[in-house]
């Protein structure tokens, strides 16, 4: 049976909706000096503080996570270039102008680059945060113990994961990782594993989104994928003894606001 | 977007229930199963068939799939809007505007007009009347000069030639074709199935085994 109006995914939407606003003039690389559970639980865009234009992004985002028509057939509110539009739309209806040394980089808040990389990186975010919750459900835990890092996009210059694999498995003092890279080319430990919180860690890696589920690293083409039993044991990670425990998962941290943030 | 029903009436679930299995303990790796399975069968799908810069429509698709447990079944949900309409086709009419606007270029492709300045309105007469076809970009004007016969002036401009791009194409309604190789196949579906839980039940019968 098919049904035409899907369940929302609900844990990336609340991941996304719980997020506070804050408006800031804080650079990408100041932004990192935060704490990552305060940087986890806000709406940021580098140097916006247009708290409007944030606000609008999270709405934007919202209905791309989870589409509602508002009207018989109507969805281009969800199409990633009408919210790229009614970004720019906004922009110019308050005046903006990038400085000249700025205009079409990253750093101009109306450039495509810039609008994408908002839109892209804090629905990603959310949706990687809503996949983390239902991989760490005990039953799945059994059936499904360990993660693959695969490539979903492709990119003109990629990076190199595998380096940053072996970093991050030394980081995180798991060799069973690394072995498993040299011996079979894939990127997989158990969900369990130290080494899904070092590869996003902005102390290893500059570009680092400092979060334990993908996106890692900022326009990162890689996501995540459940690994079941058979193929973990294949690979050596679980033997039939092996329980792999659930993570530890801070909802508060995750989707919650802190007294200092609401106080900002 | 789009939704699929997993009932569970399927053999291999009986078999679980059997073996004394919950319902809980069955749903979530079944849900995990099928999602990985819609997941790679997205990735799998080629780009656009123009073969213009990707959007990475099917690794949204991919990174929107998750699972739901309601009742006694998993739901698989796919929160990404075009899905269906590639799955299901069917007639795509314009909202809020006149005309759908279609790139026509690499370099409009996945798009709206509005991103773009200064486009112009292409005209065309049909049926006695001016009808809009398209949206142009005025890319380059060349004026064409010769010599003046008289007056001050030794030169004169006789024509001005602008050279124009169609950015869109603009027309009233399209119709696309449904698509059943969207998504995997019910036979692939009932396959994972019959794997995930056969899996389910045979490491709990190693568990109990072992006392």
């Amino acid at each position: 049976m098919m049904f035409n109006e899907p369940l929302p995914f609900t844990e990336a939407v609340k991941a996304l909706v719980e997020k506070q606003i804050m408006p800031t003039d804080l650079t990408t690389a100041q932004l990192r000096g935060i704490d990552a559970s305060a940087r986890r639980q806000a709406m940021f865009s580098a140097q916006t503080t247009n708290e409007y234009l944030l606000q609008l992004y999270k709405d934007r985002i919202g209905g791309i996570l989870n589409p509602v028509n508002t009207g018989p057939g109507s969805t281009t509110q969800f199409n990633p270039a009408y919210v790229r539009q009614s970004v720019k739309n906004f922009l110019a209806e308050t005046g903006y102008a990038p400085s000249p040394d700025n205009e079409g980089t990253l750093q101009d808040l109306g450039s495509d680059g810039r609008i994408n990389l908002v839109l892209k990186t804090n629905t990603e975010l959310a949706q990687g945060a809503g996949h983390l919750i239902q991989q760490n459900d005990p039953a799945v835990l059994d059936a499904f113990p360990a993660l693959e890092l695969v490539r979903f996009e492709d990119r003109k210059v990629p990076r190199d994961w595998e380096g940053r694999w072996r970093v991050a498995a030394r980081a995180a003092n798991d060799p069973d990782a690394a072995r498993v890279l040299e011996f079979s080319g894939r990127m997989v430990a158990l969900k369990d594993s130290p080494i899904w919180d070092s590869l996003g860690d902005s102390g290893l890696f500059p570009d680092g989104l400092d979060n334990p589920y993908p996106p890692f690293a900022f326009n990162s083409g890689m996501w995540t994928q459940d690994v079941a039993w058979d193929d973990a044991k294949d690979l050596g990670l679980v033997d039939d003894d092996t329980t792999v425990k659930p993570r530890e998962i801070d909802f508060a941290d995750l989707f919650n606001t802190k007294e200092w943030m609401r106080a900002a | 977007m789009f939704t699929i029903d997993i009932k569970d009436q399927l053999t291999p679930f009986n078999r679980a229930l059997q073996a004394g299995l919950r319902a809980q303990s069955i749903n979530p790796p079944i849900g995990v199963a099928v999602k990985k399975l819609f997941q790679d069968h997205f990735l799998s799908l080629p780009p656009n068939r123009m073969d213009w810069p990707t959007t990475n429509f099917w690794s949204r698709c991919a990174k929107a799939t998750h699972y739901d447990l309601i009742g006694f079944g998993v739901l698989i949900s796919v929160s990404q809007v075009g899905a269906l309409q590639r799955l299901k086709g069917g007639d795509i009419t314009p909202v809020n505007a006149r005309n759908l606007a279609i790139p026509a270029s690499p370099e409009t492709y996945g798009k709206a007009p509005g991103e773009f300045d200064h486009l112009a309105i292409m005209w065309r007469w049909s049926d006695g009347s001016p009808k809009a076809i398209g949206l142009v970009a005025q890319r380059a004007t060349a004026t064409i000069i010769e010599r003046a016969k008289s007056g001050k002036r030794a030169y004169k401009a006789v024509a001005e030639m602008v050279g124009q791009v169609v950015m869109f194409w603009l027309i009233k309604k399209v119709h696309q074709q449904g698509d059943p190789n969207t998504i995997p196949s019910e036979v692939e579906i009932r396959s994972v199935i019959d794997t995930t839980v056969q899996g389910v039940v045979d490491r709990a019968t190693r568990r109990a085994g072992r006392g």
